[in-house]
């Protein structure tokens, strides 16, 4: 897919990529001892929303501005290679990084290890090689300690375009070894990956159109045998099908007879993409803004959350009149500008990689049924009888803590007072003794959902503080979020509280945590707290049970 | 290929218009030698040519560019 990218030059740039215009602007703090004007020139065309100050060039880093948005450490370590071992450097650099707001994000760039290829020309010792090698290694695990922290990854880039990385005029002239293909590379990585998914939440699925948008041709038209891929529509749909490994979900939405569309799917030899990598289809002469709101419903999350792509401009604007939240994607006829797009689409890289991505599809894919289930039953608690629910409640369970801190960051829905904890302030409450970390997770006869709740309380004397309340959206609607609630105050009481705070925010998503907020929490009184949950789990069938009960 | 030249130029140094006068390093105290890099880079992505580091220190003004370039494009 980089191969693609490597095309790109300023030039074809603003055909083949989303420049980012909105309201938030980030100011940067730029820290250097590299010449940082190239980049930034590149930055400030694809990203209208970052605003600069930098740092003159100073070994030392002395001048950082702590009130930034993000800091970009922009560095030629090349300079300190010689006078400090890699780790004593790392060890420096912690000093420096006290001076910064370490809850921002901060990116810090390495260093090609292959940059020093002449050096082999003369003698068998490779000494500049293995001090960077060793410097990179030591800047990635440093990621470890600052949870914030993103590495520049310069020496990935400059491989992938091989010595064209270097430029070795540049750096006689401007002290400057970077190539402006490379500099466009990163520019390209910092705004469209990089920063996103620092800031801003990730999105959760893709909806495709077929015809024109997967293939050249139209399907009911042109039939099986008449539709075309161009090499560019193979690699779009090997993007779409990374993309679904990384735990973006897929559908398609397209006016198409339904029968065609699963045989195109399931016998295509061209194709990539097949039956099972979409979680709906709808193949219908429906309207597309119906559809997406149906499948997001059954998604269970906000259609904000959902990325469009078509290439009928028409239908991209309905689209956008009816859900004016949903972020869209123009495709091309021959599939080259929609795959630069796709990969250049903010918001759909992660920091790392989605663990439960097929825990998650599953659980999609039970929900519907659940949703047959809901249909049959009469009231709501029958529905849920038949369902056979256990809910679980773990207190300070460590091996949660990667989840907990997971769900911080993905929850948008259920998310109460979205602090947004870092990988630290997780581990430091569950290491306080006046803290507490509740995690709940469920399973039914369709599927074990995993941990799919979180509560942060704070003890002081008679008061319980909850800080946060988290729900994976898969989990709403069956009212685990009031027996898990129940049981966790029916053991505050037993530790002697009689008062509990719980904190809110108002955020852009966040509506359905705030509306169970206001049916239970009628008073701060533990007692009246009870009594409303007690009111809204009359006859409520699941079962729940505290972790250790379990194992009992 | 003036013109083009004239437009990346106006657009690094952030200039008004198309000043000669202004479009001469000695005179113009905003082009930098990180300017100065940034206009032969641009220079080169577009009439795809390559300056090599003599040629990059010997370009003093927007008539040296003219030029090279075009010696370099009818080479």
């Amino acid at each position: 897919m980089q191969i693609l990218n490597n095309q790109l030059t300023s030039r074809n740039l603003s055909n083949a990529v989303n420049i980012l215009k909105n309201d938030k602007k980030l100011r940067v703090n730029a820290v250097r001892t590299l010449p940082i004007e190239y980049l930034i020139s590149f930055l400030s065309k694809l990203n209208t929303n970052l605003s600069y100050k930098y740092s003159s060039y100073d070994t030392s880093l002395q001048e950082i501005d702590f009130d930034s948005d993000l800091y970009l450490f922009w560095m030629d370590w090349r300079l300190y290679m010689d006078k400090m071992e890699p780790q004593s450097l790392i060890n420096w650099l912690k000093t420096r990084l006290i001076e910064i707001d370490a809850s921002k994000p901060i990116l810090i760039n390495n260093w090609p290890i292959f940059w020093n290829i002449e050096e082999k020309q003369y003698a068998a010792s490779v000494t500049k090689r293995n001090w960077m090698y060793e410097y990179n290694y030591l800047l990635e695990v440093l990621k470890d300690e600052y949870s914030n922290l993103e590495v520049i990854d310069l020496n990935l880039f400059a491989s992938q375009i091989g010595i064209e990385s270097y430029d070795a005029r540049n750096d006689e002239v401007s002290n400057y070894p970077l190539s402006n293909k490379l500099t466009l590379q990163i520019a390209r990585h910092i705004t469209f990956q990089l920063i996103p998914a620092m800031t801003e939440p990730k999105l959760k699925a893709i909806v495709v159109d077929l015809d024109n948008t997967l293939y050249n041709g139209v399907l009911g038209e042109d039939g099986f045998d008449g539709i075309v891929l161009t090499e560019e529509h193979v690699q779009l749909q090997q993007a779409l099908k990374n993309l679904k490994k990384n735990g973006i979900l897929l559908a398609i939405s397209s006016k198409n007879d339904e029968r065609d569309v699963i045989h195109l799917l399931e016998q295509h030899p061209q194709f990539i993409l097949r039956k099972e990598d979409f979680t709906f289809i709808e193949a219908n002469w429906n309207s597309k803004a119906g559809n997406i709101l149906s499948m997001s419903e059954r998604f269970n999350f906000d259609v904000s959350a959902m990325l469009f792509i078509d290439d009928n401009p028409a239908e991209i604007a309905h689209v956008q009149t009816e859900i004016p939240s949903i972020k869209v994607l123009q495709a091309d006829v021959t599939g080259t500008e929609t795959v630069h797009r796709l990969l250049n689409y903010p918001y759909l890289y992660s920091r790392k990689k989605d663990a439960l991505v097929e825990l998650r599809q599953k659980d999609i894919l039970a929900n519907q049924r659940r949703q047959q289930l809901a249909k049959q039953s009469n009231d709501l608690n029958s529905y849920l009888k038949s369902l056979n629910m256990t809910i679980t409640v773990y207190e300070n369970e460590a091996s949660h803590l990667n989840r907990v801190f997971e769900m911080g960051h993905k929850t948008n829905q259920f998310n109460l007072a979205l602090n947004r904890f870092s990988e630290a302030d997780v581990q430091e409450r569950n290491h306080a003794s006046n803290h507490l970390i509740f995690t709940v997770t469920l399973s039914d006869m369709l599927n074990d959902s995993g941990v799919i709740g979180v509560f942060f309380i704070k003890l002081d004397g008679e008061l319980a503080f909850i800080e946060e309340v988290l729900f994976s959206c898969r989990a709403l609607g069956r009212k685990v979020e009031d027996a898990s609630l129940l049981i966790i105050i029916k053991k505050l009481a037993s530790l002697g509280i009689k008062e509990v705070q719980i904190q809110h925010t108002e955020g852009p998503r966040n509506r359905p945590a705030l509306d169970w907020l206001n049916n239970i929490y009628t008073s701060t009184h533990l007692t009246d707290i009870q009594l409303e949950l007690n009111k809204r789990l009359v006859n409520y069938p699941g079962e729940v049970y505290w972790q250790n009960e379990r194992n009992h | 290929m003036k013109e083009t030249i004239n437009e990346i130029i106006v657009e690094i140094l952030e200039l008004e218009v198309a000043n000669e006068e202004l479009m001469n390093r000695e005179n113009n105290v905003g082009w930098d030698s990180i300017k100065h890099l940034e206009i032969i880079m641009a220079i080169e992505e577009e009439f795809d040519i390559r300056f090599s580091s003599s040629e990059v220190t010997n370009i003093k003004d927007v008539t040296d560019l003219y030029r090279m370039v075009e010696e370099k494009i009818n080479a």
